[in-house]
């Protein structure tokens, strides 16, 4: 399994957006920072990891399927680093500590459109599967339990103002810190 | 006098004009307020209207952002107070995201309107469908002068339109309790079996669910796109084409009502009777 994660090169409103919503409207003013990106997890069976990485490379040269050169910035989870996660995503100087939180739909409609262009129309049958996700970084003042608690809060909406990044009736949200979860990516 | 409606509009949303037009076709004075205007022009109004459109370009997921706006804080007290609050297509979306429908527990977030799924097709779909009134007499504003069982064509254009819930039994609830107001449905008024009769996927082929008290409802299908005989198209399963082509070539004839209209006199009576 690899995993494509994708972010603007340009500034991104969404995450200013929902920066805002958290700060201005809920209050929650421990966060000082929100970074969007996707997630694509390509899931390529036996295939050896060498030869899923070299496909992985290919389609992101080659193709504006997972990302557009001309409008993203990309860091491929899981294969040998030759460029530090840090060129993807980087703490400002008020951040304590970050979390991740990743979220995906139960039925994942956008994965499984992706997989049916892969392997129909472009042959790559080595790509058993795609799972899409959201990927919200949520930067803290100050970090520890409560920082860890907060972020699972804003991950999962449950009343009106509380949480925000999913809605659990269709979706899940996992929750871990951002320095494990980007490490050890190559970056583009 | 007429009953006075505000429309909310937020950045992004884009069927408050036509919402507008439908409204006062169908006797209401209705205003459009945007969402950062001072909110106590609010308080004079009967009732309000949150449009369809993609409010906040739909980020994070569709009506999530709108539902936190402080405007939201004070239509949960209009819709306490029993003021009708009727959310069409992203305004749907914005009073589940909100906790107003179900709003069994006001403020819960108990329902999610999640993209579409049907059999065998996923995605954006536009089109005119058919639903039919399933909750008891005047039980919720947009049916309050409509019959059980009446069949209404009506146009939806959505990719995030199915209700759905992790909650066990949630929807049989909201259905015995008469809060599943508008079911979709074959031509005939049967139950909608599939795509494209049932459109999305919805649990209980739920089209537009309200609150217990029948005052708050989050519709999906646009009702302003039929208020006018004009806008059925010719070719509709229905008694509704053949009373269009049939006034074809006088425009005032053509400015009759449409089949959608009941849902907006509803509104009107509702408020008239209720407030």
């Amino acid at each position: 399994m690899l995993d494509v994660l994708v972010r603007l090169r340009a500034a991104d409103p969404w995450s200013f957006t929902v920066l805002d919503t958290l700060v201005r409207k809920d209050g929650l003013d421990n966060i000082v920072a929100v970074t969007r990106l996707k997630s694509w997890r390509l899931d390529f069976g036996a295939t050896a990891p060498e030869a899923a990485l070299a496909i992985t490379r290919r389609l992101l040269r080659e193709t504006a399927l997972l990302a557009n050169p001309n409008r993203d910035t990309w860091l491929v989870r899981g294969a040998a680093g030759d460029g530090p996660a840090q060129t993807l995503w980087k703490p400002g100087g008020e951040t304590a500590e970050t979390f991740v939180v990743r979220v995906s739909d139960r039925e994942d409609l956008v994965g499984k459109s992706l997989v049916r262009v892969l392997r129909g129309r472009l042959g790559l049958l080595e790509i058993v599967d795609v799972h899409f996700a959201s990927v919200w970084l949520l930067e803290m003042r100050r970090g520890g339990p409560e920082a860890r608690a907060l972020a699972e809060t804003v991950a999962v909406t449950t009343s009106w103002r509380k949480g925000l990044l999913s809605n659990p009736h269709f979706q899940t949200a996992e929750v871990a810190g951002a320095e494990t979860y980007l490490l050890g990516g190559e970056v583009s | 006098m007429r009953p006075s409606v505000s429309i909310i509009q937020f950045p992004g949303v884009n069927c408050e004009y036509e919402t507008r037009l439908a409204l006062e076709k169908c006797g209401m004075d209705a205003a459009i307020v945007r969402w950062n205007e001072p909110l106590s022009r609010l308080e004079r109004s009967d009732g309000f209207v949150l449009p369809g459109g993609f409010s906040y370009e739909d980020r994070v997921r569709a009506g999530a952002i709108a539902a936190a706006d402080d405007v939201l804080a004070v239509l949960t007290e209009q819709a306490r107070a029993g003021k009708p609050v009727v959310g069409i297509c992203n305004g749907a979306q914005v009073l589940v995201e909100a906790g107003l429908v179900p709003g069994t527990d006001v403020g819960a977030v108990d329902l999610a309107l999640a993209p579409n799924k049907g059999m065998g097709r996923d995605g954006y779909y536009a089109n005119w469908v058919f639903v039919t009134v399933a909750s008891p007499p005047k039980e919720s504003v947009i049916t309050y002068s409509l019959e059980p069982g009446e069949i209404i064509p009506i146009p939806i254009a959505n990719s995030q339109g199915r209700f759905t819930s992790s909650r066990r039994g949630i929807f049989e609830r909201l259905d015995g309790e008469g809060q599943v107001v508008l079911k979709y449905c074959r031509s005939d008024g049967r139950s909608a079996q599939g795509f494209p009769d049932d459109p999305n996927g919805s649990s209980c082929l739920a089209a537009a669910i309200a609150n217990p008290h029948g005052n708050v409802v989050a519709m999906m299908p646009h009702p302003e796109r039929g208020t006018w005989l004009r806008q059925v198209p010719d070719e509709l399963a229905s008694d509704w084409s053949a009373r269009k082509i049939a006034r074809r070539g006088s425009w005032k004839a053509l400015e009759d009502f449409g089949p959608c209209a009941g849902i907006f006199h509803s509104l009107r009576s509702y408020i008239e009777e209720r407030l």
